[in-house]
């Protein structure tokens, strides 16, 4: 099934780009994190309350803590089927049925791999094919 | 070493900036002060600073101080401005609503949870700005899920379980600290070091 898939994103993408791949390489956690200054405003921190209420009350004479959280008959159907999964990658994206997100898929990933590639190609600069690493047989005498 | 001497005794072009007429920052409710990083921004602009301030901290004398709005400034040809202060920031409010001071720092970082009845409620506040009129609540709803997942907030459909949550806040308090602890041990080790 990879291989159909290869195919046929290979034949819509520019050729020698785009190889299906579902490894990703995360950045390292740069050591200049620098942590954060403690904030000195209140924010509540009893379980009980934070899940009957939304803490989210910024007015100096609103109602403490904030809305209260209700039944779910009070809220509209569709809040429960919000979908809250992650991010499809390309290999899970398909043209009919997503549109123009796969193609903007399809756009990150080339843009991924050209940026892999030039990397790759300036860390092993000496070892590709250039007429100018190669020694000239040419001999003055 | 003579050229050098001779490049840093060159003076430098000062090449006057030119900013657009709108300033987008986050300022802290009651708590707008002549201090970097506003107070150049505004007067790089032309705005009189300590009137500004005045003016913000009197406009948000009915917010908690220390809320971060969003804040538009349109700057006019004669150095006044208009002045829209928007919602509250989501983060801000997400945060609170979670019980959490600090987001996740690393991709796979679960910092809190919340319900899908959080995000409803929390939408309805940021429907308040003039920059979602006429977008409807599930739009908004759905941007917030987006917030959630790139601050390390796990969102479910379900309610959240007072119990189970109080472990988790206690948990992930303690991992903070530690963090923090350790952090700040390596800054003062650093700053010990004499090689």
């Amino acid at each position: 099934m990879l291989a159909s898939i290869a195919r046929s994103t290979t034949r819509l993408v520019a050729k020698q780009f785009v190889l299906p791949t579902t490894s990703r390489s995360y950045a390292a956690v740069s050591s200049k994190v620098v942590p954060q200054k403690e904030d000195k405003s209140f924010i509540e921190e009893d379980a009980e309350k934070l899940c009957k209420f939304v803490c989210v009350n910024y007015f100096v004479e609103g109602k403490e803590p904030g809305p209260e959280i209700l039944p779910n008959s009070e809220y509209p159907d569709w809040l429960f089927k919000l979908d809250l999964s992650p991010p499809k990658q390309l290999e899970d994206l398909d043209p009919e049925v997503d549109g123009w997100k796969y193609w903007e898929a399809v756009k990150a990933r080339r843009q991924q791999q050209a940026l892999r590639h030039e990397k790759l190609r300036l860390k092993f600069l000496s070892l590709q094919d250039s007429p100018a690493s190669k020694k000239s047989k040419w001999d003055p005498k | 070493m003579a050229s050098k001497v001779a490049s840093r005794a060159r003076k430098k072009d000062v090449v006057k900036v030119v900013h657009g007429a709108l300033l987008k920052t986050n300022i802290k409710a009651q708590m707008a002060t002549a201090a970097p990083p506003l107070g150049p921004q505004l007067g790089q602009r032309g705005i009189n600073v300590a009137n500004f301030c005045k003016d913000f901290n009197k406009e948000t004398s009915h917010i908690k101080p220390g809320t971060i709005l969003p804040t538009r400034i349109a700057i006019k040809p004669d150095r006044t401005y208009d002045l829209e202060i928007c919602s509250p920031m989501s983060t801000y409010l997400l945060k609170r609503a979670a019980g959490i001071r600090r987001g996740g720092q690393t991709t796979h970082d679960i910092a809190g949870k919340l319900s899908v009845k959080h995000i409803y409620e929390i939408a309805k506040i940021k429907s308040r700005d003039k920059v979602l009129v006429g977008v409807p609540l599930k739009d908004i709803c759905e941007m917030l899920v987006k917030t959630c997942r790139t601050m390390g907030i796990q969102v479910q459909h379900e309610d959240l379980d007072p119990v189970e949550y109080q472990a988790f806040l206690d948990n992930r308090r303690e991992m903070v600290s530690t963090q923090l602890q350790e952090w700040a041990d390596k800054k003062a080790a650093k700053m010990l070091r004499t090689t």
